[in-house]
């Protein structure tokens, strides 16, 4: 997998649960956790909305391997 | 793009179930044993409900694109894998074409069936749905 990301530290201190940031994403609990472990690249509009609610910017959270 | 799924529900289980009922009578209107007819019959149901349980069940909650996207490639592999098995008994009747209907039908139904169950054991895993991986 080509991309990596820092959803589980940015998730950690924004304060939410898996759960609960699978229930604002409109997905499951383990969908987030397979997009923690990089199990699975999320589609552009559930990368949006993640970012949306973490209130960040996608490249800050989803990043292409080797590229800083 | 939003797309309708038609959906398995208990009526159309059941007519599905009631159709296929013919493959069964035909058989039975078949000259052979008793004995053979009634094995023959309980591998025809077990088939039928088989088929019947590849069709996806109206889940609880919306399937997410992670979980959508894990069904539809497992349920694939299901059918792509299920009726590759059936080469067996093609074969089988190259080599030796006496070979009765009944040995045919355990050898190709015995093998898809074990695909169906160990593939539907996979999916289930690799949806999460077995343990809690946080």
């Amino acid at each position: 997998m080509n991309i990596t990301n820092s959803l589980k530290e940015i998730r950690l201190d924004s304060g939410f649960s898996q759960k609960e940031f699978a229930e604002m994403c409109e997905v499951s609990r383990q969908t987030i956790h397979a997009v923690e472990v990089s199990k699975y690249t999320p589609s552009v509009e559930l990368a949006l909305k993640i970012a949306q609610h973490l209130e960040l910017a996608i490249e800050e959270i989803f990043q292409l391997k080797g590229k800083k | 793009m939003n797309s309708k799924f038609i959906y398995l529900t208990k009526k159309r289980a059941t007519s599905l179930f009631l159709v296929l009922q013919i493959f069964p009578f035909l058989m039975v209107a078949s000259h052979i044993s008793t004995l053979k007819k009634i094995g023959l019959w309980i591998g025809f149901e077990i088939v039928i409900i088989g088929l019947i349980f590849l069709w996806q069940l109206k889940p609880i909650k919306e399937f997410d694109e992670r979980e959508k996207s894990i069904v539809l490639k497992w349920k694939g592999r299901i059918i792509d894998h299920g009726l590759g098995v059936f080469i067996i008994p093609l074969v089988t009747v190259c080599i030796y074409p006496e070979i009765e209907a009944w040995t045919l039908y355990c050898i190709a139904a015995g093998p898809a069936y074990i695909v169906l169950i160990i593939y539907h054991i996979l999916m289930k895993k690799e949806l999460g749905l077995f343990f809690c991986e946080s």
